[in-house]
């Protein structure tokens, strides 16, 4: 399965909402494993329809939509749920951390949803929060913050965490939606340079959707989605 | 599983306050629904047991339910007395064990005197245990102005063996109602029984009928001549108990009624049956209120809480898991409702049961929960997950639609 050369093949996408103009009209696109990939996207352009699709959230109407060789579009909905929590990481616009929870209850989420991953990440570390504390450093978050509440933490800090929560136990694919945009340019530098670091030495292929076009020229490829406007 | 179960604690600490408001006010309807099913079941309970070992109540005819009240525990009072002529003819009747005269009236210090003989410190059971006294003994029937006290009137005012007290006639409200030339000794004070025994006042059929006489020689064997309240009556073998009270109802000349304690007693459950029903039925209307509350801020903290359940999506969650998530939110909360309102119960149960027992002469035990109590808790805990589906659904829908973009706060 991991020698396909495509971690994400959408091929012939049709999708519209109801009542709307098709957002997707017979789509295509291809991501290749290990590749650093940067979605622009302007606000209507379908971009989060794109992503709740490939993340299996939103049910294929019509084409294909293939991750890591499971056919999406074929799978029921508690498959495809299965399948995201163990090979796909999410950060989020709005860092979505669980407010209740500490730094490394928050990060270590998935593999306590996922057995899988937890094995993954026991094969490289003695406990989970070895793990978690690993990431904490390469993104430059001081490990005082482990038991605090993440409400606690400043914007960058809660940014970083949900960064940390999304590589955590070795995913297929790290994306990331907007992930920077609650940030000044300076941080969003630092935070994209961590990022692209992180995905790097772990092999893990990343996907970045986002407006803003500074970010574009970090990317091995680029690509545009077909749709200005919703409606 | 368990991480889940662990998750939806660590959400609920995390709005502690509010739900805390939430457990107290179901606890409250909780103990409430809990204390009226207890007092109703312990009502019975005392009721049936002070008088157990007596087969037959026997008074002047009329309602069977008034005759227990009063004959018993005091309630009212009799419209008619009964003569004591009639004692001989029911002592012949085949099956008569043993048959103890009350008389009512007076009273001391607002605790009912009760005229009988000493047998009825032999005969009369309560709480199906032989009575006992603590200190002293029953009074002799030849003498005069002698007295035994229940275990709440001895309590009450400190009295001890050999202690001079006055009683009243009536109940010993006006002036000049007291029979203070004719003081009496108290011989013995009676164990507690948890029966309107304990509040009760006992002297001997001779010392009543002198108090009310003016004559002071009266003999034992001139009280055939004298009025009573009722007769209690014991029998052989139960199983005669029909029998002899047809006997009874049909001595001519005396106008008697026999009842059955346990029969008059049902009776008397069935015309308050409405009042308890009602009871019963405000208390359910209290414990919906709170179930209610429960989910409507459970409804409530859903808007709040879609950028959880979108995350919760995002790293893997199922929309059934999301929904058992919910369903054991209410869960925790109307348990530990449930087990706050029960554990108040025993304590205000525990504070009062002295209380119920003075004023009442009804035994409030706390203790494990009964049958009908577990049946209560049981769906209580039902109705609450029941209702809890309701704010589950909409989260189920929140993740199913909403997806990985969770509506912006």
């Amino acid at each position: 399965m991991n020698t396909l050369k495509n971690i994400i093949e959408v091929k012939n996408l049709t999708f519209a909402w109801p009542t709307c103009k098709p957002l997707f009209n017979q789509f295509n696109l291809e991501i290749e494993r290990h590749q650093k990939t940067y979605i622009a996207g302007a606000s209507g352009s379908g971009k989060s329809t794109l992503l709740n699709l490939l993340a299996g959230v939103l049910d294929t109407a019509q084409g294909e939509i293939w991750f890591n060789g499971h056919a999406f579009h074929q799978l029921s909905r508690s498959q495809k749920d299965k399948i995201r929590g163990q090979e796909m990481g999410f950060i989020f616009q709005q860092f979505n951390l669980i407010p209740y929870l500490s730094t490394l209850d928050n990060i270590i989420l998935p593999l306590n949803l996922f057995q899988s991953r937890k094995k993954a990440a026991l094969e490289l570390f003695e406990s989970t929060q070895d793990a978690a504390v690993y990431l904490m450093e390469r993104l430059s978050l001081p490990s005082q913050l482990l038991r605090q509440p993440v409400y606690q933490l400043s914007v960058g800090q809660q940014q970083r965490v949900a960064a940390a929560r999304a590589f955590i136990g070795n995913p297929k694919i790290v994306i990331a939606d907007e992930p920077s945009s609650a940030l000044d340019w300076e941080n969003q530098a630092q935070f994209l340079k961590l990022f692209l670091e992180l995905g790097q030495s772990q092999n893990i292929t990343l996907l970045l959707v986002s407006h803003d076009e500074r970010l574009a020229p970090h990317f091995d490829q680029r690509i545009n989605l077909p749709n200005g406007l919703r409606h | 599983m368990r991480y889940w179960i662990w998750l939806a604690l660590q959400s609920a600490i995390s709005r502690k306050g509010a739900l805390l408001i939430i457990v107290f006010s179901t606890a409250i309807s909780v103990a409430l629904l809990l204390a009226v099913l207890k007092i109703r079941d312990d009502t019975k309970t005392s009721f049936t047991n002070a008088i157990s070992g007596v087969d037959l109540i026997v008074g002047s005819k009329g309602s069977p339910t008034e005759l227990i009240l009063y004959s018993v525990f005091h309630i009212g009072r009799p419209t008619s007395l009964i003569s004591g002529k009639s004692i001989p003819e029911i002592q012949k009747i085949n099956q008569v064990k043993w048959i103890v005269p009350i008389q009512l009236g007076d009273t001391y210090r607002s605790y009912p005197v009760v005229g009988t003989n000493s047998y009825f410190f032999d005969s009369i059971k309560a709480q199906n245990r032989s009575l006992t006294f603590t200190s002293g003994q029953a009074f002799s029937d030849q003498k005069d102005h002698e007295l035994v006290l229940g275990a709440n009137v001895a309590k009450q005012y400190k009295h001890r063996i050999a202690d001079r007290i006055t009683l009243s006639h009536g109940t010993g409200k006006g002036p000049a109602q007291d029979h203070a030339d004719s003081p009496f000794v108290i011989t013995g004070i009676l164990a507690a029984t948890g029966t309107p025994i304990d509040n009760s006042v006992f002297i001997s059929i001779q010392s009543f009928n002198n108090l009310h006489d003016g004559s002071k020689n009266l003999q034992f064997a001139q009280l055939d001549s004298a009025q009573y309240t009722a007769f209690l009556i014991g029998l052989q073998q139960r199983s005669a108990v029909f029998s002899v009270r047809r006997q009874i109802d049909a001595l001519k000349s005396f106008s008697l009624m026999a009842i059955m304690p346990g029969v008059a007693l049902d009776e008397l459950w069935q015309t308050m049956e409405i009042a308890e029903n009602a009871l019963i039925l405000v208390s359910l209307g209290v414990v919906l209120t709170s179930i209610f509350g429960i989910i409507s801020a459970l409804m409530v903290s859903l808007e709040a809480r879609g950028r959880e359940i979108a995350t919760l999506r995002a790293i893997g969650a199922r929309p059934s898991q999301i929904f058992f998530f919910i369903i054991w939110e209410t869960f925790m909360i109307s348990l530990s409702g449930i087990v706050f309102g029960w554990v108040f119960l025993q304590i205000t149960l525990l504070g009062f049961s002295e209380w119920f027992m003075k004023e009442w002469g009804i035994l409030i035990q706390s203790g494990l929960p009964s049958q009908n109590d577990v049946l209560a808790i049981l769906s209580i805990l039902a109705t609450a997950l029941l209702c809890s589906t309701l704010p589950a659904i909409k989260a189920y829908r929140l993740a199913l639609h909403e997806g990985l973009n969770p509506p912006s706060i």
